[in-house]
């Protein structure tokens, strides 16, 4: 299968502070791979390596994609423009734009401030932005991490679907082991700063009652 | 607008009070004398030669200020380096009285129309850096990197996001030079002027003529108040459009 993303030997420090330790992993395409680990571990740094916003690193990061879509923590929508304006901020295609308008369920809100949308709108909007330009990869930082639990369910069984109509390949963090059994098919269990892969875990292992329980909330929330 | 009138009111009458108790012109001139000199001096053709260049050294001095403070301010907010050479320039220019930039501008040009907008100019100009830099400084890195990741291109970045973030500091400065601007351009037509109203103060007070001083203060008042308004109107549009009120 075709490898979106190989990272060899990846060593990165804040000064004398090392972050990650010779962190070795490849994904390959189609696959959601979700690392699991500690907060502070540095589980955004290496998506942030991933994503070209930190170059100063040693070791080796090998890109096989061409275009990269990164849902945040939290929303970073342009306080001063509309929804419609924060998307087409990161996408000149009106139509485009529309479109994932209709699937992210944000239709009726195109107009609104994000000052006007609860926590779980503005996600969606953060997700929209992401997939916008149709990414190979998909890179997911905790972006469920501050909402309600029936909103975090619902934005996953979305998250779930966008997968399924665009065959495109996850990259995700996450310190909530639930929410990487239902995003991932692979999760790498990170150890603490500094962070080093204590094993990789593949989803199929979850118990048959956590996954009935999953495909329920997934189903109803 | 009652209660304003009935303050204005009472500050009148107490200061007719005063002018009786003092009794003396040269040191309170009465509301009566000082409308007497106010409607002396609108009938003059002097004055409005004055008022035209006063406003005009005003407006020039509000633009030079808006458009250096603001550039200086973004690229000192932008370039780290160009910020730690300049800091202590701008505060030279804080800390600098206006009296040794008096002495360079009439060593410059002499008396005329230069020096008051320089000295104007220097004046506001740190107050209008600073402020800029502090909302370059207050930028949303994490929009920036958003911008990065996605490969936004530099002049949209610069417009959405800098100059949207921006706009309040900008705002700010401009309301802070329009309320400020007036009386620091009658103090330097007094200083080093050719004519403009502090000049007519400046000869006012040459012929102790009190009550011309007070016409012709409270027509520097108005002037202040009647731009601060019209911005105020101009501010309140700016924010709706950028529908950040």
């Amino acid at each position: 299968m075709e490898i979106v993303l190989k990272v060899e030997n990846l060593k990165k420090s804040y000064g004398d502070l090392l972050v990650i330790d010779r962190l070795t992993l490849e994904l390959k395409k189609g696959e959601s791979l979700f690392l699991f680990g500690p907060s502070g571990c540095g589980k955004t740094t290496f998506l942030k390596v991933v994503a070209g916003l930190i170059d100063n690193f040693e070791g080796k990061v090998e890109r096989n994609f061409e275009k990269i879509g990164f849902v945040f923590q939290e929303p970073r929508l342009i306080p001063w423009l509309t929804v419609k304006e924060n998307l087409m901020f990161v996408y000149e295609d009106e139509k485009r734009v529309q479109e994932v308008i209709d699937i992210t369920g944000l239709r009726g809100f195109e107009d609104s401030f994000p000052r006007q949308l609860s926590g779980g709108m503005k996600q969606r909007v953060n997700l929209a932005r992401a997939i916008l330009s149709k990414p190979d990869l998909l890179i997911l930082d905790e972006p469920f991490s501050s909402l309600d639990i029936h909103i975090k369910y619902r934005l996953m069984k979305d998250i779930l679907r966008i997968k399924q109509r665009c065959k495109v390949s996850f990259l995700g963090v996450t310190h909530d082991p639930k929410e990487a059994s239902i995003m991932a098919n692979k999760v790498v269990v990170l150890s603490k700063r500094p962070t080093r892969i204590l094993t990789v875990v593949n989803v199929s292992d979850t118990s048959e009652a956590e996954k009935k329980l999953i495909e329920i909330a997934l189903e109803n929330f | 607008m009652r209660r304003y009138l009935f303050g204005a009111a009472a500050g009148v009458a107490v200061w007719w009070i005063l002018s009786l108790l003092i009794n003396s012109e040269i040191i309170l001139p009465s509301p009566m004398a000082v409308l007497g000199s106010l409607n002396e001096v609108i009938k003059s053709k002097e004055f409005y030669t004055a008022l035209v260049s006063t406003v005009l050294k005003g407006l020039l001095s509000t633009s030079l200020v808006i458009f250096i403070g603001t550039s200086v301010g973004m690229l000192m907010g932008l370039k780290k380096g160009l910020s730690e050479a300049l800091k202590p320039f701008v505060t030279l220019l804080q800390s600098v009285p206006v009296v040794s930039w008096l002495a360079l501008a009439i060593f410059l040009w002499g008396i005329g129309w230069k020096g008051p907008v320089l000295l104007t100019t220097l004046s506001l100009l740190p107050v209008v850096i600073i402020n800029t830099y502090s909302g370059v400084l207050n930028v949303d890195t994490r929009l920036i990197e958003m911008a990065k990741v996605y490969g936004v291109e530099k002049k949209k970045v610069f417009k959405y996001i800098y100059l949207g973030s921006l706009l309040p500091f900008m705002l700010a400065s401009l309301r802070i030079t329009l309320g400020n601007v007036w009386k620091t351009v009658l103090v330097t037509e007094f200083l080093c002027g050719d004519r403009g109203i502090g000049v007519m103060i400046a000869w006012a007070r040459s012929y102790v003529d009190t009550p011309k001083i007070f016409a012709l203060t409270l027509i520097g008042v108005t002037l202040a108040v009647s731009f601060e308004r019209a911005g105020e109107g101009f501010f309140e549009r700016v924010l709706k459009r950028w529908k950040l009120s």
